[in-house]
């Protein structure tokens, strides 16, 4: 009794059901424990292989780590896919990420090993076209987030994604430059259960695509898009946006984001309208108003906010905790005064470079308001990171 | 969920694939997925054949569910931050008394424990023998552990070298 190190003789661990070992299996918690387990025999190998649910490439990795870059690693092709793919038939989550020259004939084996499959990482896959998005359609029903960030795929393909995907919650467009608002509309329309999408520098999308998405639709990062007054108004139609991000993006008219406040933000809670140069005060007086549960507003180079827009903000922003008002030029003390009377709930105010403002504003608003952190950094990108 | 056909003083009579009888109360018995289910479906009168499981492994399986019914029933009437306090010190007492309980075993004993908790559905139990077996695994090379559990390897020398080489090109 109590030596577990010798077999009392009448059973062995291959007597054991493939649940047992499983579970078993399940405990070992580093992967070259995982691998020894799998190279003992083919019976082992096989729990190993089912029990996989999450695999990438060294290459996806080089996109998380610097570090790695230096390393070379293998050039993945349609050979390692398939041979990864036939031996993991169970996978929840795959990134093939930075695999730059897997072509579409690559993604074959999802249409066999796919329909487990929830999240797929496609970042910089550049050999991947329309036809492999129409492959992941038919292999990978259940898929709920897709990243395609600079896949030269196009509306077509993310029309048969999104036909064949309805419960697709998640997707990351960046930089797919030729994704109009034409391949938006067939994801908002077929797509009810969307939380979050990029379309950042998409220089096609005028916003128009979102128009009529679903409430469940919470988070849209268009950085950098050609957004059009209509367009905003697609991209706050669902009604449930609680963050959202148009930092730089070219206006038409200064007054064109004053949709964001008509009413269908009412619960947006992040807004970054960095480096939106030509954003008025109008805009602002109707987002102040519109966006009752504003929490963190970055307003960081938006040079035509003057004061009766500084005043909005005071008066209307009440649940305001962190505002951005770098390099504004337009920031003088009157502004900064109505900001100091208003805004109750401000933590952190990241400002500098505020050239109208004098020293004597500054100690008055420090005086008045010690509560209040004042960070001189500028930051880019504020809220949650691309949701995964 | 609520069991009405449940009671404190209800017992189920289990025998063993060796035929020897156990009485259990209904109370401790709920911790197994498969007799909560079978008392829910209200057939549990008479003897409940458990065919997979040898009597000095149900012995085990019986003392493990006794141990854990008592650790949730008792001292219900103390304050709730002294409460807490209680809770955290039965929790480590439980966790002593589990590592205790698996270790007196021997492997035979431990594999009849994983099997049995698996087919009485035992979560908790599942959980405690499986990662004693995971704790002989870890940090040793395929050798190793077929010397160990002795595993005869059916792969070929070509087989192992190309699930080494695939290895190397799989990252979590």
């Amino acid at each position: 009794m109590g030596d577990p190190s010798c077999d009392g003789g009448r059973t062995t661990i291959m007597d054991l059901p493939d649940d047992c070992l499983c579970f078993i299996f399940q405990w070992l918690d580093c992967s070259s424990g995982r691998e020894s387990f799998g190279l003992t025999c083919h019976r082992w190998l096989t729990i190993q292989n089912l029990s996989r649910r999450s695999l990438q490439f060294e290459c996806s990795l080089t996109q998380l780590s610097l570090s790695s870059l230096s390393q070379t690693s293998i050039n993945v092709t349609s050979f390692h896919v398939h041979r990864l793919l036939t031996r993991y038939q169970h996978l929840q989550q795959l990134s093939l990420s930075g695999c730059t020259e897997l072509p579409d004939s690559g993604l074959n084996p999802l249409q066999s090993y796919g329909s487990k499959l929830q999240s797929l990482y496609l970042d910089c896959c550049f050999g991947i076209t329309d036809n492999g998005l129409s492959l992941i359609g038919t292999g990978c029903p259940s898929v709920t987030s897709i990243s395609l960030y600079r896949c030269t795929i196009t509306d077509v393909g993310l029309e048969i994604l999104a036909n064949a995907c309805s419960t697709l919650m998640r997707v990351n467009l960046s930089y797919c430059s030729r994704i109009s608002d034409y391949g938006l509309e067939a994801l908002s329309q077929k797509c009810s259960q969307l939380k979050g999408v990029t379309v950042s520098y998409c220089r096609g999308v005028t916003g128009i695509g979102f128009r009529g998405c679903s409430p469940t639709l919470a988070y849209i990062d268009a950085e950098s898009c050609k957004l059009e007054p209509e367009g905003v108004m697609g991209v706050v139609s669902g009604g449930g946006l609680e963050f959202l991000n148009v930092s730089g993006v070219t206006l038409y008219s200064g007054g064109g984001l004053a949709a964001i406040g008509t009413g269908f933000a009412k619960r947006l809670k992040i807004l970054n309208l960095r480096m939106c140069r030509n954003v008025g005060d109008e805009s602002i007086m109707a987002i102040a108003k519109g966006c009752p549960l504003l929490q963190e507003w970055n307003l960081a180079l938006c040079h035509q906010v003057k004061i009766s827009g500084w005043e909005s903000i005071g008066v209307s922003c009440n649940s305001l905790q962190k505002l951005h008002v770098n390099r504004c030029r337009n920031l003088c003390d009157r502004g900064l005064q109505a900001l100091r009377d208003g805004c109750q709930r401000l933590l952190i105010l990241y400002m500098n470079q505020n050239i109208r403002i004098s020293c004597m504003a500054m100690e008055l608003f420090k005086l008045y308001r010690g509560g209040v952190d004042i960070k001189e950094e500028e930051i880019m990108c504020i809220g949650p990171n691309w949701i995964t | 969920m609520s069991t009405p056909s449940v009671s404190v003083n209800r017992v189920l009579k289990l025998k063993s694939s060796d035929g020897e009888i156990f009485e259990v109360k209904q109370t401790v018995a709920v911790q197994s997925g498969v007799l909560k289910q079978m008392m829910e479906d209200g057939c549990t009168e008479g003897e409940i054949p458990l065919n997979n499981v040898d009597s000095p492994t149900l012995a085990k399986i019986i003392e493990w569910c006794n141990k854990h019914h008592d650790n949730d029933v008792e001292g219900r009437v103390l304050s709730e931050e002294r409460e807490k306090e209680k809770e955290k010190e039965k929790a480590a007492d439980m966790k002593k008394w589990e590592s205790e309980f698996i270790d007196a075993l021997n492997r035979d004993e431990i594999y009849f424990l994983l099997t049995g908790s698996n087919y009485m559905d035992i979560k908790e139990l599942l959980d405690c023998a499986a990662q004693k077996v995971a704790d002989m695994v870890k940090g040793k090379t395929p050798e190793a552990i077929r010397e160990m559990f002795n595993i005869q390897s059916d792969f070929t020398e070509e087989e192992e070298e190309a699930i080494r080489k695939e290895n190397q090109w799989a990252f979590d």
